[in-house]
């Protein structure tokens, strides 16, 4: 009797051993998506999905490697559950979003608000909360097909390009906890990487600014310098500079930043300190640089910053009236159970702020500036 | 002219009752008649003609002859005794040895003129060796016992014969440096041979399987070696080795995991290297263990643990092969292991065509039919030959079997079933024992002096031997008496009885 | 067989006994009791219980080669020593069915989202069953490989995570205002360092005189590795967003992003295997408590048995708890006022009386 009871409990075992396997799920079968771009619709959402074409190698060449296309779907529906059921509907495969790079908003979601989205993001386990967060100017579809030979797939050319920016100190780089972080805190907001069509590629054309989830406003790239000496980890930047008659082409690298505060009457007063080195690329013309050159480089090149950073100042608290400047940190680590009391939303706008600037002039040590000349 | 005594006429007929092919040579002296027994086919006849008939011959004179005369005065063969146990000499003669019954004495003499065909001594053919002599045990033990006292002049060297199987009535030769092996270790196998109840013992490959702590144990606690060198290092080291006659490897104990990884040629290659090699061989482990379910794990539950455009490359390597991974890992691993298998076992003439099937078929054909993808293939090829990097080939079978059951935990549970079944190898290896000794030391429980030099061996920097072996004499100095020893060491050297 | 615990076994069991899954939840905790000031309750609570962990060594120094149970009986007489035992046998139950449900829970969210909770349960339980079959010092070696990694591991990735998240996220590091709120928060620090009980199965060897200064540095230790493990997973995640976590350790690994390495740029395989290494080497152990005092108090009982029957105990605490939403929270409460008896009330008994018979067989 014993030995059919074990026999009987075997079989039981491995038959529940060859039936498990439930997560499991080759990636060949799945869907790669690679980009994730959220719309506004009329009657609701539009979810579109750039998901990487797998399959050409069984046609190519025998061991070349294809970079493969990408396959647009989109899905659409009422709310944000309902467009993703729809994308896998159409979708023939399960979709495998662990392997999304950017997720991208257009602007009309961002004006009426990214939070839920990002809420769902936090919520799904497979999405890595290091993927890049960007909002786009223009049409999702044109975007998604501008891929070509060199970005074959779009979420993976935006995230590599602001990567690539970011690194070299000449972007902001904002992933989705850097966007729940923002959102927890109903004192700070934050700005987004924004992304148009320049000309058949897809390009980094400013920042976002978003209070509470939504879009407030638009910094240009170009007018954003002071937004980056003052927010981005790592900062570098190439001014051109006129100077008797002649344009002199610096780069400069941000060295220091220091940001001290206090309390000021019922506000905050806020002491910024930025150091930079700059170092002299090339004249537009042949001239001999001299220290009284360099000197007068540097004031202009500290002016320059300053004003910048000022400019920054006064849109952050004038114009947008919102801290995305990060200052409620630096006032809230000094004067912590202060905060707890105050408004710092009434408080911002109203703030007293003192800049200073320290440019550290250098020349390129390769070239010889001084060799003669007009 | 004498005749035989009733014993010995009884101890004749037995023989001839028993059927055993035997030889008998009738020589008549004067006052005494002699007769010889013999197996011709294992007794050196020359010999037999030349130092013992001849000069018995030429002894013929009016007196009796007793044994004990005959062997100090006339045989001239050189391992030569007398008995007088009547139900020994089958046993005798079946030995190789030569009885010579005489009839005026009860006692006979026994003449040691074994002749069995050997090979002469062979290279090594598992452990290969670059710096090392390639001097290898063969079948014979007492040639095994040549190469081994050619190498270990120490006094304190005790060969124990014993014997093992009814019916074979094999030599087992327990070696072992007495003033450095630990007693304890000695009584326990001598104890576990002579309890061993088998008709029959071939080598030391069944004896390992005999002498062990469980019939279930999948980790050897022995070590094995077919080099005379190797062999004298482990008895340098304080390790028992054990020799069967009719086998051509020895084994040692205790043996630990970590001497798993060591290789004979350590000891003649700069420290260094040795240290390189070592960190090697622990690597080639793990990839021999892991890197196919690690593939699973991957591929199949937790792709997100690579870059986007990683995964994307493995997921068009992967667009055409018909098989989910796991069915595709284990298709991958039954090939090489069958071809393994078939290469121990084929012909030499045409092992190398057989080398070239192989890859072909599984190499291009597979992956053109869609069966394997090449990471696959890679993975799989890596594996085996991190396999071959394991320098103890015997000690990495159980890790061949074990790869299977990560495969199995991985395809079930994940990167969670691999820990799992990780951490089921674990704890069975650190509750392993060899003869007391834990199996995974010194890695757990840890000494720092023996695991300096598991890692980093320098006999000039070596003082002591191996502390987790707990032998009498730790030092590589000149050493005390081992009476001295023992009592420092608080080591009871006899049983009480 | 000798049962025997190195000091070195002692440290690697009692770090990642305690060390494994408690980082785990303690950011979000500490986040939402502390703020900034996290370090401070955490080490003042490492201070009180380094004192517990020297109460109970200096016990089993006074009689080396004995457990607590063995050290009850002397003192109390074998009725009282049974139910001491069971008093700890069912701290291990439920200290075994809390840990193995909450990391089944967290691998069940994050790594095996389709398989049944009640499949993985069943074989972590037979995993560390297996275990505990085996032995304490079996299961200390087991520490002693398992330990190294866990703690190399954890600790580069927290270095790591240091290195890039933002320091602002932890500051201000000391507020007086709120000294108040971090002496409160020891008590929701304490659950982090329930697993010291695991001392009193652990024989002494007599020449063993390091054990009790071991003990403390080792709890000390382990305060510190919770103050490097919490800032830096607030420093990745933020203090106000990793409220929103249950297990914020796995979201703020996910964050390391290290372009540089390339196909090894994403850490959460590391820190899996870490993190699932200890907290498998911890059930066991745990399972082994369990198992060492139901085999004192019930002698006839064969270990395989004990064995069978706490991991089946385990198994139907963990179905049953998983009817309960808020369980790791009564769990943690519920533990935290047992640790009392387990870890202060019964030891300083056994100091008290124990001392007691002593002076009276001398006198």
């Amino acid at each position: 009797m014993r030995k059919p009871l074990k026999l009987i409990a075997a079989a039981l075992f491995f038959g529940l051993f060859l039936s498990a396997c439930w997560d499991m799920q080759d990636i060949e079968n799945q869907n790669i998506v690679t980009a994730v771009i959220v719309d506004k619709t009329e009657t609701g959402y539009a979810l579109y999905i750039e998901v990487a074409a797998i399959g050409a190698t069984a046609q190519g060449q025998e061991g070349a490697q294809q970079s493969p296309q990408n396959i647009i779907i989109r899905g659409e529906g009422e709310t944000y559950e309902s467009a993703r059921k729809d994308l896998e509907n159409k979708s023939n495969k399960t979709l495998f979003i662990g392997g999304v790079q950017s997720l991208i908003f257009t602007e009309k979601v961002a004006e009426e608000s990214i939070a839920e989205y990002i809420f769902r993001v936090r919520h799904e386990p497979l999405y890595r909360k290091t993927l890049r967060v960007f909002v786009l100017k223009g049409d999702p579809m044109e975007v998604l097909r501008s891929s070509n030979e060199n970005n074959p797939l779009i979420g993976l050319a935006v995230n590599e390009n602001i990567m690539s920016l970011y690194e070299s100190g000449y972007a902001l780089d904002v992933n989705v906890l850097d966007i729940l972080a923002g959102l927890s805190c109903p004192n700070k907001s934050l700005v987004i990487p924004t992304l148009e069509m320049i000309e058949d590629n897809v390009g980094t054309t400013g920042y976002t600014v978003f209070d509470n989830g939504k879009a407030k406003g638009f910094i240009p790239a170009e007018d954003a310098v002071g937004l980056l000496a003052l927010t981005a980890r790592k900062f570098k930047t190439t001014q051109t500079l006129r100077l008797r008659d002649v344009d002199f082409t610096v780069e400069l690298k941000r060295t220091k930043k220091k940001i001290k505060s206090n309390r000021e009457g019922g506000g905050a007063a806020f002491k910024i300190e930025v150091a930079f080195k700059a170092f002299l690329m090339y004249p537009s013309r042949k001239i001999n640089v001299t220290a009284e050159i360099q000197s007068e480089l540097k004031a202009l090149l500290e002016e320059k910053m300053k004003e910048s950073i000022i400019k920054e100042i006064i849109r952050a608290t004038k114009t947008y009236e919102t801290d995305y400047l990060d200052l409620y940190d630096v006032f809230r680590i000094k004067n912590a159970p202060y905060c707890r009391e105050i408004d710092w939303k009434e408080i911002f706008p109203d703030i007293k702020y003192e800049a200073s600037v320290k440019v550290d002039m250098k020349m390129n040590e390769r070239i010889e500036y001084s060799q003669g000349g007009s | 002219m004498s005749t035989f005594k009733a014993a010995q006429h009884k101890a004749l007929i037995e023989l001839r009752n028993k059927g055993v092919a035997h030889a008998e040579r009738t020589i008549r002296l004067a006052k005494c008649e002699i007769k010889a027994l013999y197996v011709k086919q294992i007794v050196d006849t020359k010999d037999l003609a030349e130092f013992i008939i001849k000069p018995l011959i030429e002894w013929n004179k009016n007196e009796e002859l007793s044994a004990s005369k005959a062997v100090s005065e006339i045989i001239q063969a050189y391992d030569v005794k007398t008995d007088d146990d009547m139900g020994k000499i089958v046993d005798y003669i079946l030995d190789g040895m030569v009885v010579l019954l005489l009839s005026a004495d009860d006692a006979y003499i026994v003449a040691n003129i074994k002749k069995v065909e050997h090979r002469s001594i062979p290279k090594p053919e598992i452990t290969y060796t670059l710096r090392g002599p390639r001097d290898c045990f063969t079948e014979n033990l007492d040639v095994n016992l040549s190469l081994i006292r050619y190498r270990m002049k120490d006094p304190n060297l005790r060969v124990d014969l014993m014997t093992a199987g009814k019916r074979s009535k094999t030599s087992v030769a327990v070696i072992y440096i007495e003033d450095i092996a630990n007693p304890k270790i000695v009584r326990e196998i001598k104890k576990r041979i002579d309890a061993l109840s088998v008709d029959i013992l071939w080598g030391t490959g069944e004896l390992e399987q005999m002498l062990q702590n469980s019939p279930a144990d999948l980790f050897t606690q022995f070590g094995t070696t077919e080099r005379s060198d190797w062999a004298c290092e482990a008895l340098v080291e304080g390790k028992v080795l054990i020799m069967v006659d009719g086998g051509g490897i020895a084994i040692f104990l205790p043996h630990t995991f970590s001497e798993t990884m060591i290789a004979c040629d350590d000891r003649y290659d700069n420290k260094f290297f040795g240290l390189f090699s070592r960190i090697i061989r622990y690597l080639s482990l793990l990839l021999t263990l892991c890197s196919s379910s690690f593939y699973i794990a991957m591929v199949s539950f937790r792709a997100d643990i690579l870059p986007a455009n990683f995964i994307i490359t493995i997921a068009q390597m992967r667009q055409s092969v018909l098989f989910p991974a796991i069915v595709d890992v284990l298709i991958i691993e039954f090939l090489i292991e069958l071809m393994r298998e078939s290469m121990i076992r084929v012909p030499t003439k045409i092992g190398p065509a057989i080398g070239i099937v192989g890859a072909i078929v599984i190499g291009q054909a597979a992956i053109a039919a869609g069966i394997f993808s090449p990471l696959l293939l890679i993975i799989a090829a890596t594996s085996l030959m991190a396999s071959f990097a394991i320098p103890n080939y015997f000690g990495s079978h159980p890790f061949r079997i074990l790869k299977f059951y990560l495969i199995f935990a991985t395809g079930i549970l994940g990167f969670y079933g691999m820990i799992l079944a990780l951490t089921t190898i674990m704890i069975s290896l650190v509750s392993a024992n060899s003869f007391g000794v834990p199996y995974m030391a010194p890695i757990a429980p840890f000494n720092l002096y023996d695991f300096v030099r598991s890692l980093f061996f320098s006999r000039a920097h070596s003082k002591k031997r191996m502390q987790y072996q707990k032998t009498i004499d730790d030092t590589r100095s000149d050493p005390p008496t081992l009476e001295e020893k023992a009592k420092e060491k608080n080591i009871q050297l006899r049983e009480e009885e | 067989m000798s049962r025997e615990v190195t000091n070195r076994q002692l440290v690697m069991i009692l770090v990642i006994m305690l060390a494994t899954t408690a980082p785990t939840f303690l950011s979000k905790t500490m986040a939402e009791a502390t703020e900034g000031g996290f370090w401070f309750a955490i080490l003042v609570t490492g201070v009180i219980f380094s004192l517990l962990a020297l109460l109970i060594t200096l016990l089993q120094r006074k009689n080396p080669g004995k457990t607590l149970f063995d050290h009850a009986k002397d003192a109390f007489g074998p009725f009282w020593a049974n139910v001491i035992a069971l008093i700890y046998i069912v701290f291990f139950l439920l200290a075994l069915i809390f840990i193995t449900t909450d990391i089944v829970s967290m691998v069940s969210a994050n790594l095996l989202l389709k398989t049944p909770k009640w499949f993985i349960l069943f074989f972590t339980l037979a995993v560390s069953g297996y275990g505990a079959a085996k032995g304490i010092t079996n299961i200390a070696r087991l520490f002693e490989i398992y330990g190294f990694f866990a703690l190399t591991g954890s600790v580069i990735l927290y270095v790591i995570m240091l290195f890039l998240g933002d320091i602002n996220y932890i500051r201000p590091l000391f507020v007086k205002e709120d000294l108040g709120r971090y002496f409160g928060a020891v008590w929701k620090t304490a659950f982090a360092f329930v697993g010291l009980e695991i001392i009193t199965v652990i024989p002494f060897a007599k020449q063993n005189k390091k054990f009790p200064l071991v003990s403390v540095i080792s709890t000390l230790g382990i305060a510190l590795f919770y103050i490097l493990s919490v800032g830096a997973s607030i420093m990745m995640i933020g203090m106000e967003e990793i409220r929103f976590y249950k297990y914020p350790v796995m979201t703020a690994i996910r964050q390391i992003d290290i372009i540089q390495i390339d196909f090894l740029q994403r850490f959460d395989v590391v820190h899996l295997f870490v993190l699932l290494m200890g907290a498998n080497a911890s059930f066991m152990l745990t399972s082994c408590g369990g198992v060492e005092y139901m085999t004192k108090a019930f002698p006839k009982m064969k270990r395989i048995i004990a064995v069978l029957l706490l991991t089946a105990m385990a198994f139907a605490g963990g179905i049953f708890a998983s009817f309960f939403e808020n369980f790791h929270d009564i769990a943690i409460n519920v533990l935290t006022y047992y640790m009392i008896f387990t870890a202060f009330i019964i030891p300083v008994l056994l100091l008290i009386f124990g001392r007691r018979k002593r002076n009276a067989e001398t006198a």
